[in-house]
């Protein structure tokens, strides 16, 4: 069993996905938690999102550098889209920041965005909790032993065959 | 990878990538750059973090039902503006939850779960598909 020190880092990444899961949903109905919420909840998320793709650099630099060559079919999946979300929430972030009525002004500046970027949050907003929710599930295995391994729980014997690259 | 490359050079290429991202979306959908005038905000307009009341260049919150203006004409007054309300009309902490649950399973936890079941299914075909050859 590994000690508890240095399980440390594990715990703490899945800290911080759990808080950004928490964000997100935070982040669902700006009509429920209130649009000045909404907006810092979404402005703190951007770089918290850097530090998160930080973390996982490794992953992506592998997968960047294999996607040309054969990788397995769920890795090319999982790739694509970790970058369709990337790109979508970019989106969402900015066209909210350009959009924001209480966050921005409260700093000192006002940006006049127009009906357009409040569409354009709009429907990327929704496409990156579509997209979460399949990212969340391509990465289920790896959250299930990931929690299992801070709680110093035994591996499961997997069934199926769980690709170690794709993490 | 030495620590430079692990941590000090993804962030820029990550800022990098999202304002390739950025100019490429604004210009497809607007056809410039973001040009949300950054400039000092005018005082009247400035609401304290967290309030949900704007003062002015909104709408006239009409004072009718109670007192802080809470009524049903300043609910008709601002429908159109997601997310804004006045004080006192806060809703209460277990509706929040509730709705904010609600939605993020309907909304995250619903593909999340097609995801899943759909990736499992190819997992354990592609298994059966190798016993058999």
């Amino acid at each position: 069993m590994r000690s508890f020190w240095a399980r440390i880092p594990l715990a703490s990444r899945l800290v911080l996905d759990f808080g950004m899961l928490v964000a997100m949903i935070l982040l669902i109905d700006p009509r429920a938690s209130g649009i000045a919420l909404h907006e810092w909840v979404g402005i703190v998320i951007a770089p918290v999102l850097i530090f998160h793709l930080t973390l996982n650099w490794p992953w992506i630099v592998q997968v960047m550098r294999k996607l040309v060559r054969r990788l397995p079919l769920e890795t090319r999946i999982n790739s694509v889209l970790n970058s369709l979300l990337f790109v979508v929430m970019v989106i969402a972030i900015v066209s909210g920041v350009l959009i924001s009525q209480e966050a921005l002004p409260w700093m000192g500046f006002n940006v006049t965005g127009s009906s357009t970027w409040r569409g354009i949050h709009e429907v990327s907003s929704n496409f990156v909790l579509i997209i979460i929710g399949a990212h969340l599930a391509m990465q289920w295995q790896w959250i299930v032993r990931t929690v299992r391994r801070v709680a110093g729980m035994p591996a499961q014997r997997r069934n199926v065959r769980v690709e170690e690259v794709s993490q | 990878m030495d620590r430079f490359t692990r941590w000090i050079t993804p962030p820029f290429v990550i800022l990098a990538a999202a304002t390739v991202v950025l100019a490429v979306t604004s210009i497809g959908a607007t056809g410039s750059l973001p040009r949300g005038s950054v400039s000092p905000a005018n005082l009247t307009s400035v609401s304290p973090p967290m309030s949900g009341v704007r003062l002015s260049s909104q709408a006239p919150i009409a004072r009718s039902g109670s007192a802080n203006g809470t009524g049903l004409q300043a609910a008709i007054v601002r429908a159109g503006q997601p997310g804004r309300r006045t004080l006192g009309e806060q809703s209460g902490g277990i509706m929040v939850l509730v709705t904010l649950l609600t939605k993020s399973a309907l909304q995250i936890g619903l593909p999340g779960l097609a995801t899943y079941l759909a990736y499992i299914f190819f997992l354990q075909r592609r298994e059966i598909k190798t016993r058999l050859a």
